[in-house]
């Protein structure tokens, strides 16, 4: 395992790119069956031998320069594979990427190894505030040119290509000149990014936006797709992803539309408020599981 | 067509705003969307410093803490990608919320110093048996250019009230405060003993002491202070006591000589 010495939080290392493609480890085509690693779990996972393959944690909950999260989260690595989801990033800023996180991720990674380094479609910050919270982008040629400059540069900054989610939206621009699912396949296509198709995301926008589910999971790449995250969301007139609760009936039903496109694609619970036992996560998914014909899986494998 | 920076400061601005909406040209649609994204950031900060600020709030109760956090999120703004730092400068907005009552901004103050204290590297303490041995042929001049390592994360600063009391009551739900002022301030000193923060009060003078050899400053320096601080006869004797106080607490992880 790499050590790391702690970066302040002033100063980033000089870490200007060659921009040289370097795209290793390999992104695994099929990873299996997940959870999203929470706090009030930690003690299941340690403790047990939890049937999972892979759990993901939020990155940013772990970039500190000691402490228990970063030991527990040690710990966790030597028993599963582990995925580093940020919500940090903004690959979607027109101002670029903060170099000083970048530099932390990158440290991150060479300690934790972890199967991929995933985050969002949407932007976070401008030069001067960050809003710690995933925004929409206007979907425009110029956002696209801007995400794909900002995801070559931190994929060549962590020596690996990453996977980018799909968010969910509550607003659309004016000035949008393409679909959603058109901007995805065109981001995957230059930059050689993989993708995390959250079809919880997909079922609220589509029925935020009023655009039909099927159209977009037909238009992604199916071939860039790495991960499904499966999700709660709090009904209304708009929609919100919420995450607090079990995932809905339209949902499965989605998710079980997009395999059918994809194929085995690795499948994880995310569950981020009113945090259930982790019996309750893993009965949803053994859903997920029996949908994916796991046993027919198995089979195969 | 407004460009991408240009939108996305738009937006920004409109998130950041403290009523109003600056989308001058926003569609009803529009509208309806940035009241969630509005709502989604301002609950966002309020929550994290309702995670960091547990004490806090229970002393000054839910919804004023609420209307401070809010406050401070208003005037600012967090900058950084990290949600851990929206916390910072939250006591020093209490403070001027709450001139009259300043074990607010106090506790608040030790809450914060102990959130950051949880994730600031690892470092393994000196035992007195090390130090000991490692200062056994000092003389004089070897005391005073002394400089000392302290674990990361640590952070001292004065205190008018009894926190550990108020601490406690908090714990306790106990809030129907007794007089917790006292005549003279204490020093209070948080830290992580292993992985857990913690704080504890210490006699006034530690604070600027330790302030100043956190700083850097030799231990001869702390002995000056001392002596402007505390009676000519017990001054050494003192800062001996403190020096042993700050090992058993574990403070102390190196030596510059």
């Amino acid at each position: 395992m790499v050590r790391c010495l702690p970066i302040p939080h002033e100063q980033a290392p000089d870490l200007h790119c060659n921009e040289k493609h370097i795209m290793t480890p390999e992104i695994s085509p099929y990873a299996g069956f997940g959870i999203g690693l929470r706090t009030d779990h930690y003690g299941d996972f340690i403790e047990h031998d939890v049937p999972v393959d892979f759990v993901e944690v939020i990155s940013e909950n772990f970039m500190l320069e000691g402490g228990r999260p970063l030991r527990i989260l040690e710990q966790i690595r030597t028993k599963y594979d582990v995925i580093l989801h940020g919500v940090s990033m903004s690959v979607g800023s027109a101002h670029g990427i903060d170099e000083a996180y970048l530099a932390r991720l990158k440290c991150m990674a060479e300690r934790i190894d972890p199967l991929w380094i995933s985050d969002h479609l949407c932007w976070t910050r401008t030069s001067a505030h960050n809003s710690h919270d995933l925004l929409p982008l206007p979907l425009t040629h110029e956002a696209l040119d801007t995400v794909c400059r900002n995801i070559d540069h931190a994929q060549n900054i962590l020596g690996r290509a990453m996977l980018f989610e799909n968010p969910s939206s509550y607003l659309t621009f004016p000035e949008d000149e393409m679909t959603e699912w058109e901007f995805i396949a065109a981001m995957a296509r230059r930059t050689g990014c993989f993708l995390l198709l959250d079809i919880n995301n997909i079922y609220v926008s589509a029925h935020n936006h009023g655009y039909r589910a099927n159209d977009y999971l037909a238009g992604i790449p199916h071939d860039h797709v790495r991960q499904i995250h499966l999700a709660g969301h709090t009904p209304g007139p708009i929609i919100i992803d919420t995450h607090d609760r079990d995932v809905a009936d339209g949902v499965w039903s989605l998710y079980k539309e997009a395999l059918r496109f994809l194929g085995p694609v690795a499948t994880m619970i995310e569950r981020d408020g009113n945090i259930p036992p982790l019996a309750e996560l893993l009965n949803e998914l053994d859903i997920a599981r029996s949908l994916a014909g796991y046993d027919a899986l198995q089979a195969v494998s | 067509m407004i460009s991408l920076a240009e939108r996305q400061y738009q937006f920004m601005a409109s998130l950041l705003a403290e009523d109003a909406d600056p989308l001058e040209d926003s569609s009803s649609k529009l509208s309806a969307g940035l009241a969630i994204y509005r709502n989604n950031y301002r609950t966002t900060l309020i929550e994290a410093l309702l995670d960091t600020f547990k004490r806090t709030a229970r002393w000054i109760g839910d919804e004023v803490f609420h209307q401070a956090a809010a406050h401070h999120v208003i005037v600012n703004p967090p900058g950084g990608w990290t949600l851990d730092d929206v916390g910072a400068g939250f006591d020093r907005t209490l403070a001027e919320l709450f001139a009259k009552d300043q074990e607010v901004s106090e506790l608040a103050w030790i809450e914060w110093s102990m959130h950051r204290a949880f994730g600031a590297a690892n470092a393994e303490p000196l035992t007195a048996l090390a130090f000991a041995d490692a200062t056994a042929g000092f003389g004089e001049k070897d005391w005073s250019t002394l400089g000392l390592d302290f674990v990361p994360g640590i952070r001292t600063c004065l205190v008018h009230h009894d926190v550990a009391a108020i601490w406690h009551a908090c714990d306790t739900d106990d809030v129907s405060l007794p007089l917790y002022a006292r005549d003279e301030p204490l020093a209070c000193h948080v830290y992580r003993d292993g992985e857990q923060p913690a704080f504890i009060t210490a006699p006034a003078f530690e604070n600027p002491a330790l302030d100043a050899m956190v700083n850097g400053a030799h231990f001869g320096d702390v002995l000056d202070v001392l002596l402007t601080l505390r009676p000519q006869e017990s001054a050494v004797a003192d800062a001996g006591a403190m020096l042993g106080r700050w090992l058993n607490n574990g403070f102390i992880i190196g030596l510059r000589t």
